[in-house]
C-alpha cells in the first residue's frame, strides 16, 4: 500500500512537470558575420541565450554551391576567413534542422552601434 | 475568451460545490441539511467530473494544454477561496452562530478603540488593485496563434497546413545582437504521418540542407525559432520546405509583411534610425 502511494505521488509529480514543460527555444543557433576590412570576414557563433558554440562546423559556399571554406568555431567562438571574391553565404551547421545562415549582402563593417570588440580588428 | 476563463471559474466553483454536498460534513453547511447518502455519492462524482470538464475546456481551448492546465490551477484555487468565504454567509448559517462552540473570549484593552477607517480602506483598495491586475492580464491574453484572423491557411505540395508567427510583436533581439523570431505550424492530421520534416528560413534557401531551423514539438502544433537576417524588408520572403517520407521537397513562401508585419516594421525602423 505504501509502495503504490509512493509510485502514484511521483507519477502525478512527475506527469504534472511533463504536461506543464512548454517547447522551449533554448539552443537556437545565432550567427553574426562583419567585415573587418575589405578583404577579412569574422564570424561569431553562438545560441540566442548567449552560449557560445566553440568547435561548432562553419562552412562558407559560394552560389554556384561550391564550399569555399569548411572549418570549425575557435575556442573563442569566431572564425576570420579571407572575403570571398563571388557571391556567398556562411552556414552554422549544428545538426540536422538547427542551424543559422548569413548570406554575403548581410555582411558589412561593423555598425555605428556595434561596440563589441570582436568586431574590430 | 474571457466566456473561456469565466466557464473554468464556474465549472470549477461547482464542482467543489458537488464535492463539498458530498460530504457529511459540509453538506448542512451547504444547503442547509443533510442528503441521503446515495445522493451525496452522486453529488461527489459530479463535483469530480465538473472538475475534469474544466480542466478539458482550459486544455482545450487556451493557448497551448499547458497554459490551459496551469489556468485552471488558478482558476481551482479562485473557486475554492470563494466557496470558503461564501459558505458563513448563507442564511442558515446562523445557527451555527449564536451556538458558539468555543467560550466567549475575553474582553481586551483593544477592543473598546473603534477600528480604523483608514485600514477598511487600505484593504479594499489592495483588493480592488488585485482585481483590476486581474483583468488587465486577462484581456491582454492572446489567443491561440493559429486560430487569429492573421494565420495563413495554405497548401505546399500536397499537404494542406496553418501557419502563423506565436506572437505579433517586433522579433526579440537575442545574443550577439541577432533577432529572432518564432513561428507555429500545424499540419493536417493525415499529412503529419507523410511528412518527415518541415523547415523555415527567411530568404528563398540556396540548397536542401540550407533550408533552415526544423519545426520541432511533441504535439500537431509545431514551433520553430528563426535568426532573421540583419537587412530584412517587408519584401523579403519567408521560405516553408517541407521534406516528405518518400524523399519529395516542396516549398511555398510569402512576404514577410504578409506573415509578420511588426517585424517588417521594426526592421524598416531600425534602418531609419542607422
Amino acid at each position: 500500500m505504501k509502495a503504490a502511494r509512493f509510485v502514484l505521488r511521483h507519477a502525478l509529480v512527475c506527469s504534472l512537470f511533463g504536461g506543464l514543460a512548454s517547447p522551449a527555444f533554448a539552443h537556437e543557433p545565432v550567427l553574426r558575420c562583419v567585415l573587418l576590412d575589405e578583404s577579412t570576414v569574422r564570424c561569431r557563433g553562438g545560441y540566442a541565450e548567449g552560449e557560445d558554440a566553440p568547435g561548432v562546423n562553419l562552412e562558407v559556399v559560394d552560389y554556384a554551391g561550391e564550399t569555399l571554406l569548411a572549418s570549425k568555431l575557435g575556442k573563442d567562438s569566431m572564425l576570420t576567413f579571407p572575403r570571398p571574391k563571388t557571391g556567398y553565404y556562411v552556414l552554422l551547421d549544428v545538426g540536422p534542422g538547427s542551424q543559422a545562415i548569413v548570406e554575403h549582402d548581410e555582411i558589412g563593417p561593423p555598425r555605428s552601434r556595434d561596440m563589441a570588440r570582436w568586431m574590430r580588428n | 475568451m474571457s466566456v473561456t476563463h469565466l466557464a473554468i471559474f464556474v465549472l470549477s466553483l461547482l464542482g467543489f460545490a458537488g464535492l463539498a454536498v458530498g460530504t457529511e460534513r459540509y453538506a448542512p453547511q451547504l444547503v442547509g441539511f443533510k442528503p441521503a447518502k446515495p445522493a451525496r455519492k452522486a453529488f461527489w462524482i459530479l463535483g469530480w467530473l465538473l472538475l475534469a470538464v474544466a480542466l478539458v475546456l482550459a486544455a482545450q481551448t487556451l493557448q497551448t494544454a499547458a497554459v490551459g492546465v496551469t489556468l485552471w490551477l488558478g482558476w481551482l484555487s479562485l473557486a475554492g477561496l470563494s466557496l470558503v468565504f461564501l459558505l458563513p454567509e448563507l442564511p442558515w448559517q446562523r445557527s451555527v452562530k449564536t451556538a458558539p462552540r468555543r467560550a466567549p473570549r475575553k474582553a481586551t484593552t483593544n477592543d473598546d478603540k473603534p477600528v480604523r477607517k483608514s485600514r477598511h480602506w487600505i484593504g479594499l483598495s489592495l483588493l480592488a488593485v488585485t482585481v483590476a491586475v486581474c483583468v488587465v492580464a486577462l484581456l491582454r491574453v492572446e489567443t491561440m496563434p493559429l486560430h487569429r484572423d492573421d494565420a495563413i491557411k495554405g497548401k505546399v505540395g500536397p499537404w494542406s497546413f496553418t501557419l502563423a508567427e506565436i506572437d505579433r510583436d517586433p522579433p526579440e533581439v537575442m545574443y550577439l545582437d541577432v533577432p529572432l523570431k518564432a513561428y507555429r505550424i500545424r499540419f493536417c492530421d493525415a499529412c503529419d504521418l507523410e511528412i518527415l520534416r518541415a523547415y523555415l528560413k527567411v530568404n528563398e534557401p540556396r540548397a536542401l540542407r540550407v533550408s533552415g531551423m526544423a519545426f520541432g514539438g511533441n504535439g500537431r502544433d509545431r514551433d520553430v525559432e528563426i535568426q532573421l537576417p540583419s537587412n530584412l524588408t517587408g519584401d523579403s520572403e519567408l521560405w516553408l520546405t517541407a521534406v516528405g517520407k518518400d524523399g519529395s521537397v516542396h516549398r511555398t513562401s510569402w512576404p514577410m509583411s504578409r506573415v509578420s508585419p511588426a517585424s517588417a516594421a521594426w526592421f524598416a525602423q531600425q534602418e531609419t534610425a542607422r
